[in-house]
């Protein structure tokens, strides 16, 4: 595979030298030490070491809000404006291989599953991945239980892999290739190569599987008390959807102004408890066991069913943030093993 | 703690046994040893389950609501929880005799946060606690031992309530008070000495990163609406578009109706995911309730909260000094 | 106008008539601005549209009129929420969003040269009334037509001034009724299933078509096994919570099935597949 390598010290200018064509989106470190992915300025620092970010790049795509349509006058006579398409193309850096995977996971909803979403479509299309390989796993991950390692490829234009005092570049693409045609970058010696292998190798046999994904998808099952078990605790917060970087429910609002108003679309989640409920008060997922299995089943059963392959990628963020230790790996190796 | 844990067990197998309970609400292993995880046990046989342990952080009380009319319910409360049950009841969310309230003296719960230095990842690790309060950290990189005094959580170490004030009977000793104690509003002196404007410039970029999952809502056993303001349609109090003004009003407008309610358990902070220092809001709106009104949150079953009632004697800063 | 890019942004149409059907529905008659909108827009019986006002939200109603009769589509709307509510402030000539058709539609072809039996409740006539329509409107594809349908009471029937055309039309029989009774009203009293069953209508080379509060499709479907209608035989239209209409946001399937593409129109064989959530 072709690669380059390019010293630490030379990322700043390399950065730089994107800006001037690209908008450039990387980690960044925010209040209290908090990582999430914003466009770069061109004196920003960067954080592309550590651990997976709590935030994923998601959000570069479905964003937490985002405008539809806007419309001037009132019911009497009004006018819509469509938002415009981006005009520049993007860069994200320092993207995880189970955040680029999970891109594909959103493309079979936006792009393949009947009509194109073009507002996603146009951001996919725009944007090019640069991926991190992870050296650790963070305390909730499980890459490799769902077929994916913490330096897959899959979905990525380049790859950089953390040597010490510089990164090993694999060129994955000719989207990727045009980011380093410029001066910084030597050719990737053997010694590189095998560094970044050797390294990827030990990040992966730090993660043995916790369960057998395609065991998973046959054993899900309607009335199993796993569902239950797991729902007696579950608040019904939006924190492991919100940060899953497969997980997509919208709703669709208006905000109205004194001359008109918006209407956006924003994160939802089929862990509220009004998700389902319709105008009159009939609710098909009366209770948080409907949404619990909803959530698994829709992740690891119907998905599979549609176009086979999970909606998940392992990437640990719902496993830290809920509050009551809903931990999806317990949960998965107790529907494999048919337990509780 | 391992005899309090010991003690928790018999207390929960017994009170099942006897009937005199239909579920214990208490704490189980988590699925890695810094966590543990809401265990609603219903069968004495499966009391072994519980655990106690510096990583018993959650405010168990936020199920009562749930559970009502599931049956008589035995609570482990640390001091917040139990206040928290008070809250409750002086609310009438559960009726006093629907709850047995176990009290378990604490000496504050860590952050688990700070048991592993920046960058470092807490995948695989395994935890000790040692006699002396002492945690050895041991992971593939090599071990580390901690004193468990040193990473509490900051809430714990201001705990004025560690000893639960109203229980159906302690399990233990009570506890030694906690050290910062004496000075519960340390953790907001910083931002109260701050002008409003930079307050307001403080919580824009705290709030910039909230996702409105609403975690912090959902971990409060004070927050038990069925029908939460920021969600009705009609009339629509809050937009449900991701902007730093309508999250602050989300925010604030939360803190308001838990001001003289909330008990500073800390979950709405340890819930949320983007590490926004929410109680540090509630805590202040704490500070106004008791200067103005004299009233802590959760002692008295029998009380009213501040904000729910009017008395001809409340201070009004228009009229009196400010 | 419409963003054929951007599937959110609807089409503007004008209220052009509002029937006040019962105390708390109504029914809105649309017609797109757009000249080329009028003529391209076509649908099926069955489908639905995302109808929004603007500045207060979008919402799911099935088309309750025919696509035989063009130049406008119409909807039926009981005002249970913020944007039913706002609905009914509308007057004539304000505007309104429509997105769609979405969805799939009645079998009307595989219904040819059948009986069909209309099992309405409430304002689930609304999806009924634009196949019925339609089938009227092609009388000679179709054989005897039954119409079963009833209200709780008198003052919510919908579509009351269409009876009459139902009643006369060739070999189309009405069966009106509603759960009590009151003044001025002197036609059948009692539930639905119930007047099914006592008129019995032949499931021989027959459909059935139902839609209505989920107690009547209860009770309704062991009357229509009775009468030998096997679950092929039966087809209804569900409501779900819908917001995008498009497959996107996730919020309406039961298990991989997604009622905005795969329904609102199932036979009650695909229905006892797919799991009981809806």
């Amino acid at each position: 595979m072709e690669a380059v390598v390019l010293n630490k010290s030379d990322v700043t200018s390399w950065v730089r030298g994107l800006l001037a064509s690209y908008r450039v989106v990387g980690p960044t470190s925010a209040a209290e030490g908090v990582v999430h992915y914003t466009p770069l300025a061109e004196d920003g620092p960067v954080v592309l070491d550590g651990l997976r970010p709590i935030r994923s790049p998601k959000e570069h795509f479905i964003p937490a809000t985002e405008t539809l349509l806007a419309f001037h006058g009132t019911a009497k006579a009004i006018s819509l404006e469509a938002p415009p398409a981006p005009t520049r193309e993007t860069v994200i850096l320092g993207v995880r291989s189970c955040d680029a995977r999970a891109l594909t996971r959103l493309d079979d909803v936006f792009l393949k599953r009947k009509e194109t979403d073009s507002l996603y479509g146009n951001r996919r299309k725009t944007t090019r991945l640069v991926g991190l390989a992870c050296e650790s796993p963070s305390w909730g991950c499980f890459c490799t239980s769902v077929g994916g390692s913490p330096a897959a490829s899959e979905g990525l234009d380049l790859l950089f892999t953390d040597l010490g005092d510089r990164y090993h570049i694999a060129i994955l693409s000719e989207a990727g290739r045009e980011l380093i045609a410029g001066a910084g970058f030597a050719a990737a010696t053997d010694a590189d190569a095998s560094a970044a292998k050797a390294q990827h190798a030990a990040a992966v046999d730090r993660m043995p599987p916790f369960f057998d994904a395609k065991a998973v998808a046959e054993k899900v099952e309607w009335d199993a008390p796993v569902w239950m078990h797991y729902a007696k605790r579950c608040l019904a917060c939006g924190a492991c959807s919100f940060l899953c970087p497969t997980c997509h429910c919208f709703d669709i609002q208006d905000d109205a102004t004194a001359d008109g108003g918006v209407r956006f679309r924003c994160w939802d989640t089929c862990q509220f408890g009004d998700f389902t409920r319709m105008g009159a008060g009939h609710n098909p997922r009366q209770t948080q066991k409907e949404r619990v299995r909803q959530r698994v089943s829709h992740k690891f059963k119907y998905l599979v069913e549609e176009f086979g392959r999970q909606g998940c990628t392992g990437c640990g963020r719902c496993v830290e943030a809920c509050p009551v230790n809903i931990d999806l790996r317990q949960v998965l190796h107790d529907v494999e093993g048919a337990k509780r | 703690m391992s005899n309090l844990e010991v003690t928790i067990r018999e207390t929960a197998a017994r009170l099942l046994r006897e009937g005199q309970v239909a579920v214990v609400l208490g704490y189980e292993a988590g699925s890695v040893p810094f966590r543990t995880a809401p265990a609603f046990i219903e069968r004495a046989e499966d009391a072994g389950r519980l655990v106690w342990n510096r990583f018993c952080t959650n405010n168990l009380a936020v199920y009562l609501p749930k559970l009502k009319g599931a049956g008589r319910i035995a609570l482990l409360a640390k001091g917040c929880d139990a206040r928290s049950a008070v809250t409750l009841i002086q609310e009438h969310q559960i009726l006093r005799d629907q709850v047995v309230i176990l009290g378990i003296p604490c000496d504050g719960m860590v952050d688990a946060d700070r048991l592993a230095t920046s960058g470092e990842s807490l995948f695989g690790v395994a935890i000790a606690p040692g006699a002396d309060g002492s945690l050895t950290v041991a992971s593939g990189d090599g071990q580390r031992t901690l004193s468990a005094a040193d990473i509490l959580q900051e809430r714990c170490r201001l705990c004025e309530h560690n000893t639960p004030a109203i229980a159906d009977g302690l399990l233990g000793e009570p506890a030694p008070r906690m050290p910062g104690a004496a000075e519960p509003f340390a953790a907001v002196a910083e931002l109260e000495r701050l002008s409003p404007a930079e307050r307001q410039a403080f919580w824009h970029a705290q709030l910039d990163r909230c996702l409105r999952c609403y975690a912090c809502r959902e971990a409060c056993p004070a927050c038990y609406c069925r029908s939460c303001f920021a969600d009705k349609a009609a009339p629509r109090w809050l937009s449900k578009a991701n902007a730093a003004d309508e999250n602050w009003m989300f925010h604030a407008v939360r803190a308001f109706h838990l001001a003289g309610r909330c008990v500073g358990c800390g979950e709405c902070e340890r819930a949320c995911p983007m590490d926004i220092p929410i109680s540090k809001l509630n805590r202040m709106l704490d500070r106004e309730v008791r200067e103005r009104f004299g009233y802590v949150a959760g002692l008295d079953p029998a009380a009213v909260p501040p904000l729910g009632t009017f008395r001809p004697d409340d201070r009004d800063p228009g009229k009196h000094e400010g | 106008m419409s963003d054929a890019g951007n599937l959110y942004v609807p089409n503007l149409a004008v209220i052009d008539r509002i029937v006040e059907e019962t105390w708390d529905t109504r029914t809105f008659r649309a017609v797109f601005t757009d000249a080329g909108m009028r003529e391209r827009f076509s649908y099926h019986p069955g489908q639905f549209q995302e109808v929004s006002v603007f500045g207060v939200g979008e919402a799911t109603f099935c088309l309750a009129s025919s696509p035989t009769r063009t130049g406008y589509v119409e909807f039926s709307a009981k005002k249970v929420g913020a944007l039913t509510s706002a609905l009914h402030e509308l007057s004539e000539g304000e505007t309104v969003g429509i997105r769609g058709p979405y969805g799939n539609w009645f079998p009307y072809d595989m219904m040819q040269g059948k009986n069909l039996l209309f099992v309405g409740g409430g304002i689930g006539m609304a999806p009924l009334r634009s196949l019925l329509n339609f089938c009227l409107d092609r009388r000679g594809d179709y054989g005897h037509i039954d119409i079963f349908y009833g209200a709780r009471t008198p003052g919510d029937l919908c579509y009351t001034k269409e009876f009459e055309a139902w009643r006369s039309a060739p070999d189309t029989s009405l069966y009106l009724t509603v759960d009590k009774g009151g003044p001025g009203w002197e036609g059948k009293v009692g539930v639905v299933p119930a007047y099914v069953r006592e008129i019995a209508p032949a499931s021989r080379n027959a459909v059935a078509i139902t839609c209505g509060p989920p107690i009547m499709i209860k009770f309704t479907l062991p009357e229509l096994g009775k009468l030998g209608f096997s679950d092929e035989q039966i087809i209804t239209t569900l409501e779900m919570k819908m917001k995008c209409g498009v497959g996107k946001c996730g919020r309406c399937n039961i298990g991989h099935t997604y009622v905005c593409l795969d329904g609102p129109v199932f036979t009650y064989a695909q229905l006892r597949k797919l799991p009981p959530e809806f």
